[in-house]
């Protein structure tokens, strides 16, 4: 599970280096960060991830129309994604779950809620 | 003859009394917009110092918030260090000298738990500073409802007749991407559950 390389995309430097820093102390330490949708994909491109933990409200690229993106990709469409997001309306949740996401965090979280959700993820794909 | 005559002149004597109250209704209304106009254009133009303000104010704070970080890591590598190096030395000296020195393996627990304790405060600081990407979609959000109040504030100047410089476009103004509803919720364990919810049901 370590040697998990994951993908975590933010608009927020803030939020980016919170995410590394829980992962690492989750034992998860390869993580690149992408700083939205269309960078994420850029990356996607060039290197082979595992897992995706991606933001919804981002310049460039959303995280839906990432998602939407990714689950359109023959080569990219199985990739367990994890959105971690300030939307918390219902209708966001089910709009994310239908687009694609294998399951949803609400910022703030706490790092043993993103470590549980990435196992749960991990177990269901 | 001399009755519609006198009809005539009444009626010329009515049409330019009522002219009369038109151009002072007109000269009235001429004050009011001139009175309008100087708060209308004084609170158009505070708009955009507003705008900057706010703008500062995430900058400010993300910058402050990234200082916090930088120290809150210092602590926990050094904390994370301190409870190896606790664990190392209580390796390293002999059993028989603990068992023999109750005070000293007593000594060497309570640093060793102070040290987890503070590890993991410094922990519980930085996923708190998650407040700061929460605050700046808030700042966003309140940016734009500003950027509506100055357009609307132009088109009120444009009709009372006060020409502003050329107005910014949507693609002149900063793209912003915020949650409207994003709020710091405290009880984070909680609302994490009701969506765990939402998501059960949809399965």
């Amino acid at each position: 599970m370590a040697d998990l390389k994951i993908l975590a995309v933010d608009d927020s430097p803030t939020m980016r280096r919170i995410i590394m820093n829980t992962l690492k102390r989750a034992g998860f330490n390869d993580v690149i960060e992408a700083t939205d949708g269309k960078d994420a994909i850029t990356k996607l491109k060039v290197e082979k991830f595992d897992f995706v933990i991606t933001d919804w409200n981002m310049p460039e690229m959303d995280g839906l129309t990432f998602v939407t993106s990714i689950r359109a990709d023959p080569d990219l469409q199985s990739l367990p994604i994890l959105m971690v997001t300030t939307r918390s309306v219902k209708e966001d949740i089910i709009q994310a779950m239908k687009a694609g996401v294998n399951n949803y965090i609400v910022k703030p979280f706490t790092p043993e809620t993103l470590a549980e959700k990435i196992n749960q993820v991990l177990q269901s794909v | 003859m001399s009755e519609n005559k006198t009809n005539k002149s009444e009626m010329t004597g009515q049409i330019r009394k009522e002219l009369k109250e038109l151009t002072s209704s007109i000269s009235k209304m001429m004050g009011v917009f001139r009175e309008i106009r100087k708060p209308i254009q004084e609170s158009f133009e505070k708009v955009p110092t507003t705008t900057q303000h706010l703008e500062r104010v995430t900058e400010q704070t993300e910058k402050a918030t990234h200082r916090v970080l930088d120290m809150v890591e210092a602590i926990s590598n050094r904390e994370t260090d301190n409870a190896g190096w606790i664990k190392k030395m209580k390796e390293l000296i002999p059993e028989n000298i603990l068992s023999s020195n109750g005070e000293l393996r007593e000594l060497l627990n309570k640093v060793h738990e102070n040290s987890e304790a503070c590890l993991n405060d410094s922990y519980s600081i930085m996923d708190a500073l998650q407040f700061q990407d929460i605050t700046s979609q808030q700042m966003d959000h309140a940016i734009t409802l500003l950027d509506d109040v100055e357009d609307k504030l132009m088109s009120l100047l444009g009709a009372v007749g006060v020409k502003n410089e050329v107005p910014k476009t949507k693609e002149d103004k900063k793209k912003r991407v915020y949650d409207p509803n994003a709020q710091f919720n405290v009880d984070g364990a909680k609302q994490q559950d009701e969506i765990d919810n939402i998501i059960s049901n949809l399965e």
